[in-house]
């Protein structure tokens, strides 16, 4: 590329850097959250068919 | 119809006798414009050029400054529930007390402008029209004020939020403003945006008692 | 009536969480193979412009970016309104959420503006230039509307007054932008820059589409992760209290 590279570079690395960031950190929430909720609604459960038995 | 001016005779009462609200506005918007002189340096043509700036970016701040008194007390004493509560609809109550508080700190700034101008070199000429753009101004600014104060009302650490939340808002008044005051200055002509920044001020008369009574009602409820 | 029972149905914080578990993957991949193509198209395969030289590359970022940065804040205050009139929580949630992500692309689009004048113009930053400056004033508005957010306890209370703040604001948007445009005639810079921007090349439309769309389907799927995260995680408080008080 011509004189300018740098600057071209530059932009698609913080295009890089931002857009996967985002995705990552929103991805890593969801995941949280899911195993979060997947853990206490079994919890629950349990202590249905604890309170049924 | 007497209710609307029962409100703003209520707040103008109340700021009189609390007092030092438009000595307050007044104070802190000469002070801020002093400094500049010595930021910018004493050259008067520097000076005259930043000045049209300088007046509204001061005005603008120490309107902002003003507005925590908007709604909070009234909230705070419960006086704002029994506002509500009154038959006149809460957006005309709105419009009572932003005209109220325009009285109490809008117009002292107007009358202080021409002041700040003599200290900033801006040319006599220009004050006319510096007077009657800040007349055109001035109330948007109350205006959109008021929707940032009535968003945060009843929320604790919510002033410190409301210049990032008007602020932004008040770039177009700004804009127009200084380029009334400037145009005159140059002797160029200025009847678009004083036109402009009349516009300005009748779509906030529109929108913000409206958004503003919207937002009241979330810390009353 | 129909609208809001066609509305509702999509509305129900489980079916959403099934429709988007079932559409993600979808919008995952075509997010990944629109990239891919795209940064193709954008780095490898067009010609550089005879005028901007290689630097018209950057434009391939700098339009989709800003072009999302709108299109997301308009998305929120609709979102917001929908929230608002109907007390939709999904609503709330969706505006809510559409925030960061849009910051995100505002941010992109300044870095990217000021990365493309700075060989053209002599400076990183130039007020001049109408598009630049409305998009920083952009930014300040999604700054204000997340940090709204933070400041309310009561989730509900937070959504209203986002959601008022986000109509304002969209109110707003073209008065500043007209504004700005204005001032702008007021101060035309020295620059080779026209009011109207760089013309457009066809050879420039391809890698331009395809971007567009990957920044498309990059928002649709970050926008679901997030809203479905949020669903979750108002679920696990509700569980908590039933636990608490159970």
């Amino acid at each position: 590329m011509g004189a300018h590279a740098a600057y071209v570079w530059s932009a698609y690395a913080a295009a890089g850097l931002i857009l996967p960031v985002m995705a990552l950190a929103s991805l890593l929430r969801l995941r949280g959250a899911l195993r979060r909720q997947a853990a206490l609604e079994a919890d629950l459960d349990a202590m249905r068919a604890d309170g049924d038995g | 119809m007497s209710a609307f001016w029962g409100v703003v005779r209520r707040d103008l009462l109340i700021a009189r006798r609390q007092g030092g609200s438009s000595l307050l506005a007044v104070g802190f918007f000469v002070v801020v414009a002093a400094l500049f002189p010595f930021a910018v340096g004493a050259d008067p043509a520097t000076l005259r050029g930043v000045a049209p700036g300088v007046i509204w970016v001061s005005a603008l701040l120490a309107t902002l400054l003003s507005l925590d008194r908007l709604f909070q007390a009234d909230f705070e004493d419960g006086s704002l529930d029994v506002l509500a509560l009154s038959p006149l609809p809460l957006f005309m109550t709105v419009l009572a007390k932003v005209l109220a508080h325009w009285l109490v700190v809008g117009l002292p700034l107007v009358i202080a402008a021409p002041l700040v101008g003599v200290l900033l070199n801006l040319p006599l000429a220009a004050f006319p029209v510096l007077l009657g753009a800040a007349l055109l101004g001035t109330p948007a600014l109350s205006l959109i004020g008021a929707i940032g104060a009535a968003l945060t009302a009843g929320v604790r650490r919510g002033g410190v939020l409301v210049p990032l939340l008007v602020l932004p808002l008040y770039i177009p008044t700004l804009i127009f403003g200084v380029a009334a005051t400037a145009a005159a200055a140059d002797g160029l002509p200025v009847a678009e945006p004083l036109m402009l920044l009349a516009s300005l001020t009748l779509m906030a008369l529109v929108v913000a008692p409206v958004a503003s009574a919207g937002a009241l009602r979330l810390a009353l409820g | 009536m129909t609208v809001m029972s066609g509305w509702h149905r999509f509305a129900n914080p489980t079916r959403f969480s099934r429709l988007s578990a079932r559409i993600l993957p979808w919008t995952l991949a075509l997010t990944l193979v629109l990239f891919a193509a795209g940064l193709y198209l954008a780095l490898v395969a067009s010609p550089p412009d005879a005028r901007q030289g290689e630097t018209v590359r950057i434009m391939y970022l700098h339009v989709p970016a800003a072009w999302m940065a709108l299109f997301v804040y308009v998305l929120l205050a609709v979102f917001s309104g929908m929230g608002y009139i109907w007390k939709h929580p999904l609503a709330d949630i969706a505006a809510k959420n559409c925030a960061p992500i849009g910051a995100g692309f505002t941010l992109l689009a300044l870095v990217t503006g000021s990365l493309w004048g700075a060989p053209m113009w002599g400076t990183w930053w130039e007020w001049g230039d109408a598009r630049l400056t409305s998009f920083l004033i952009l930014f300040f508005l999604y700054l204000g509307y997340i940090a709204l957010w933070q400041v309310f306890e009561d989730p509900e209370k937070a959504a209203r007054a986002a959601a008022i703040l986000a109509m304002v604001g969209l109110i707003n948007i073209p008065v500043i932008h007209f504004s700005v445009q204005w001032w702008h005639t007021l101060h035309q810079p020295a620059s080779v820059f026209r009011a109207g921007g760089p013309t457009i090349d066809s050879s420039m439309l391809w890698p331009l589409f395809v971007m567009l769309g990957a920044f498309k389907a990059y928002f649709v799927t970050v926008l679901l992760w997030r809203i479905r995260a949020e669903v979750a995680e108002r679920r696990v408080r509700a569980l908590q209290m039933m636990q608490a008080e159970a």
